[in-house]
């Protein structure tokens, strides 16, 4: 079962809902949930994963403002097309590419190797491009 | 609403609890947390209408639980260890507990002890630890009642009833009803918690599950660069939760400033980082260190 490969890892930094957020949007990365599919319902995943329903919704309510899943009245939760929301994309696209600076600095800051981050994020490309292309649609590349 | 208004209670001439006033929501989950003897039980049982308390209130909707027992069918307590149970079976239980909430879903139970193969025809007092716990637990979610406070739920069962337990109070919160649980196991209210009440010396301090310490004090994991500094180490602001090695936990307190965090930073420690500070964290934190007693 999909969803039984969200986990909360009680000794994170992060906060639940922001760790069921993250795990998502992972499994949709990775192919595990695939656009229009439906997601368990609030009740369903607070039940598996034995976290608040509170908590789950919040999770549920972050990814669809950011476009990530959308709710179908009556008919329950969905796996977003990826363009569906392109004001959003942008948003996220932006913050992504901070992110990534800011780990950059991080690891430049630790002393590693030009080598090693290269590395690293090859290590990542591999297990998320694998057949050289972005799991989402072509209009969610950057320019 | 509930409302607990300026609660005060004594046992046995021993005063537990001292204004004590806070408000849950309904839907939602609050975690009781506090030393043994704190006085959880006495609250929980006084917020039921088992005991009435010495001044003050517990108001349903603005009615008082104490003034109309009747309303003491939408609170159930569900105590550490269901004595009052042992003498029937699962069954009769249910006929019992029939009688008294009006909206008993038996349908509903049914289901649940057999989900979890409760026998229905042994005495409850003839079940394990966590047997009688889901009994118990299953019982108090088919009445129904809006608010269900529970002590210490999985406290001594074993990882199977413990999952059981979890699993029946998030499909009670999915249902809508309004759960207070007394716990000493952090991890589990930090995974149910939408709210914290913290008793301590009478009191009760209410803080959001999502910020615990409200960014009154900070955990830091520090190597210091030579000698650890003994005098701001030992200063009441700073509380040493692990020391291996080298390598020291922390938690300072900011409620009177920067200035402890200050004099750290001018040490030019080697490591200097942020953790994550918990629900355990607070706990030892408003606990004054691993040392205090309460009472």
């Amino acid at each position: 079962m999909r969803d039984a490969m969200i986990r909360i890892d009680e000794k994170s930094a992060l906060p639940i809902y922001e760790q069921i957020v993250h795990r998502i949007k992972e499994l949709i990365s990775r192919g595990m949930l695939q656009p229009e599919e439906k997601m368990p319902s609030v009740r369903e995943l607070a039940a598996r994963l034995l976290v608040n329903p509170n908590t789950v919704a919040k999770a549920y309510q972050e990814l669809e403002r950011q476009g990530v899943i959308v709710s179908v009245r009556g008919k329950g939760v969905f796996v977003a097309r990826p363009a569906s929301s392109p004001g959003m994309l942008q948003e996220r696209l932006s913050r992504l590419r901070a992110d990534l600076g800011r780990l950059m600095v991080e690891a430049h800051h630790l002393g590693v190797s030009r080598t090693q981050i290269k590395d690293w994020v090859e290590e990542e490309i591999e297990r998320y491009w694998r057949d050289g292309d972005a799991g989402g649609s072509s209009s969610s590349q950057v320019d | 609403m509930l409302a607990v208004r300026h609660l005060h209670k004594s046992i046995e001439r021993r005063p537990v609890l001292k204004d004590v006033s806070f408000e849950l929501r309904p839907g939602m989950v609050a975690g009781l947390i506090g030393r043994n003897g704190a006085g959880k039980t006495t609250l929980l049982k006084t917020m039921a209408g088992i005991y009435d308390p010495d001044a003050g209130d517990v108001l349903l909707e603005g009615e008082s639980v104490h003034r109309q027992p009747e309303i003491k069918r939408e609170i159930v307590f569900l105590p550490d260890n269901p004595e009052a149970l042992f003498g029937y079976t699962a069954e009769e239980c249910a006929r019992l507990y029939a009688l008294i909430y009006p909206r008993f879903d038996r349908a509903a139970f049914d289901e649940m002890i057999r989900r979890f193969g409760l026998p229905a025809n042994r005495k409850i007092r003839q079940l394990s630890r966590g047997m009688k716990m889901l009994a118990s637990i299953s019982l108090g979610i088919a009445t129904r009642a809006s608010y269900v406070l529970l002590d210490e739920p999985t406290n001594g069962i074993d990882p199977i009833a413990k999952q059981q337990v979890l699993t029946l109070l998030v499909e009670a919160v999915s249902e809508g009803m309004t759960l207070l649980i007394a716990s000493h196991a952090m991890g589990d209210l930090e995974r149910l918690s939408d709210m914290i009440l913290m008793i301590r010396q009478g009191e009760v301090e209410t803080r959001e599950i999502a910020d615990p310490a409200r960014g009154e004090a900070v955990k830091l994991q520090v190597v210091f660069d030579g000698e650890a500094p003994a005098a701001w180490l030992a200063s009441p602001q700073v509380i040493v939760l692990e020391h291996v090695g080298r390598v020291y936990t922390l938690l300072v307190s900011r409620e009177d400033g920067d200035a402890k965090l200050e004099e750290l930073r001018r040490m030019r420690p080697l490591v200097l980082e942020e953790l994550p500070l918990g629900l355990e964290d607070l706990f030892v934190w408003k606990h004054g260190g691993r040392n205090d007693e309460d009472r």
